[in-house]
């Protein structure tokens, strides 16, 4: 599951290659306790239906699978110079958060209520919540440092697409962003 | 408790005066009141208890009121302070009190991102031993009592310097934590802190030197983590130098939830034993937000004298997320420091 997802999410700075450092008897562990999630992934057959963008102020380098998920997870919070991070999402009823969130990590916008419970708790913060794709377009327009997602149809110059992921879930057919 | 319901009545309104302008000042019911224009976030939780525990009556209590306060003045920089005011009014046989009432510091730190993957924090912060430590607030947790196990074996804040951060690590995420603790010099109210639910001397449980660390896994999607744990310190009244190990481990699953933690003290006073304990979890999705919580637990104290064996059944409704009410029963093997009896809470994020 978590290889596939990671394969259907292509950079342009290329794919991301995965090595295994651990220890064997690790590994086994591991194993033991993929055995109860596997169970429950391997009826659910994935078929790619769409594409995102994720977008970023125009300017912006970039971003590798591991850091977008670092900074949806609210664990990476400044970039390489020091600059704030302002990821943002869509409603968590939307078809394209629900896609986005289910490619990224792995699970649907309320299965992460816990985890945001338990982040807040620290003092950080979910991702600030945007109305529409287009609110979504013109925030990461003009706000250096923002980072969002958008069906690929629906970027255009207004915005730098980092990456791009493909997604299992069915996307709304797209709406000029104009 | 007030304020809270106050903020979530608001939370409609304010979210439809700020639209999709996120310059305006918006309330979330869970996240908070954030004030873009100041980088500013005012948020907390409360919670309500009641309990009745044999040899005692049955007392209503507004247990916690806590406010956070979360400062973003640059990009690099976060002050966060959470003042919690704690056993603000009780009501028992003998009718309402809230002499005992006290306003608290817990927490006051400032936060600088040195990278991505470093952060250096100065100030009064939870102790990273264990995970219950980290995320005790009465809303974040699935029972209402606390394993005794993760509060009494090391000190639950520290004061000094903490470097954080995560690192990536196979198909995971690697957290670390590293502190240096001088509370008896740093730390205003040194001395103060007593145990909390627990029936025990009235001994303070602060640092007054520590130095320790946390490594934390996390893999599978955030469903599974895994923790160590370590602490060197003096302890508040000379009571000597201790070693703590920690190991925790919690694993999420289709709404299902597994979790543990065991602690093992060096105690170095001679002719006092260790310290040694442990506790397993395990929740249950019964119906809709309606889980059931079991929980078994066993703590070992040379340093008490006492040897606790408590298990712990009870439900917990979540009917929206920032919002848990528990009901709990537990029962012991020693009722001196954990009497049995039935507690309910209610508690909320706001």
């Amino acid at each position: 599951m978590q290889d596939a997802r990671t394969a259907r999410c292509r950079q342009r700075t290329g794919s991301i290659g995965r090595t295994q450092p651990w220890p064997r008897w690790l590994s086994l562990l591991l194993a033991v306790l993929l055995v109860g999630g596997a169970s429950v992934v391997a009826g659910a057959e994935e078929r790619v239906t769409g594409e995102l963008a994720v977008i970023a102020h125009p300017g912006a380098a970039p971003l590798a699978r591991r850091e977008l998920v670092e900074v949806y997870r609210g664990k990476r919070r400044v970039d390489d110079a020091g600059e704030r991070i302002v990821p943002l999402n869509l409603p968590g009823d939307d078809d394209v958060r629900r896609a986005f969130s289910l490619a990224l990590l792995g699970q649907l916008p309320e299965d992460l209520e816990a985890y945001w419970n338990e982040r807040y708790f620290h003092g950080i913060s979910p991702p600030y919540v945007v109305s529409s794709v287009e609110a979504m377009l013109r925030f990461v327009a003009v706000t250096p440092g923002a980072i969002g997602y958008v069906p690929r149809c629906a970027a255009d110059d207004r915005v730098a697409v980092v990456a791009l992921i493909e997604v299992a879930t069915p996307l709304p057919a797209c709406a000029p962003a104009r | 408790m007030l304020l809270a319901l106050l903020l979530a009545l608001g939370a409609p309104l304010a979210r439809a005066a700020a639209g999709p302008d996120l310059e305006a000042p918006r309330y979330v019911l869970g996240r908070g009141l954030h004030l873009p224009a100041l980088d500013l976030t005012l948020a907390g939780y409360t919670s309500l208890r009641v309990r009745g525990l044999e040899g005692g009556d049955t007392r209503f209590d507004l247990h916690d009121l806590a406010l956070f306060l979360i400062w973003q003045p640059a990009p690099r920089w976060t002050l966060f302070a959470e003042i919690e005011g704690e056993e603000l009014a009780t009501v028992d046989g003998r009718g309402l009190n809230n002499g005992d009432s006290e306003l608290v510091v817990e927490r006051a730190y400032v936060d600088f991102a040195a990278t991505p993957r470093l952060n250096l924090r100065a100030g009064r912060f939870l102790t990273p031993f264990g995970r219950w430590n980290l995320v005790h607030a009465d809303p974040l947790v699935w029972t209402v009592t606390r394993p005794l196990m993760t509060t009494v074996p090391v000190p639950d804040h520290a004061s000094g310097v903490l470097a954080w951060g995560s690192l990536p690590l196979a198909a995971g995420n690697l957290e670390y934590s590293a502190y240096l603790d001088g509370s008896e010099s740093l730390d205003p109210v040194h001395g103060e802190a007593e145990f909390e639910e627990v029936h025990l001397p009235a001994i303070a449980n602060d640092f007054d030197h520590a130095a320790g660390g946390q490594l934390r896994y996390h893999f599978l999607d955030e469903a599974a983590q895994i923790g160590v744990s370590y602490a060197a310190f003096d302890i508040d009244r000379g009571r000597g130098h201790h070693h703590a190990f920690g190991a925790d481990g919690l694993y999420r699953w289709h709404r299902w939830e597994v979790s543990g933690e065991a602690v093992y003290r060096l105690n170095s006073a001679a002719g006092t034993r260790d310290d040694w304990g442990a506790f397993g979890q395990l929740v249950v999705p019964l119906h809709g937000p309606l889980y059931g919580v079991g929980r078994l637990e066993y703590y070992s104290s040379g340093v008490l004298g006492e040897d606790v064996g408590r298990g712990s059944l009870g439900l917990a409704l979540r009917p929206v997320p920032p919002v848990t009410i528990k009901v709990e029963y537990h029962d012991g093997n020693n009722h001196r420091v954990l009497p049995d009896g039935w507690e309910v809470s209610c508690g909320i994020l706001f």
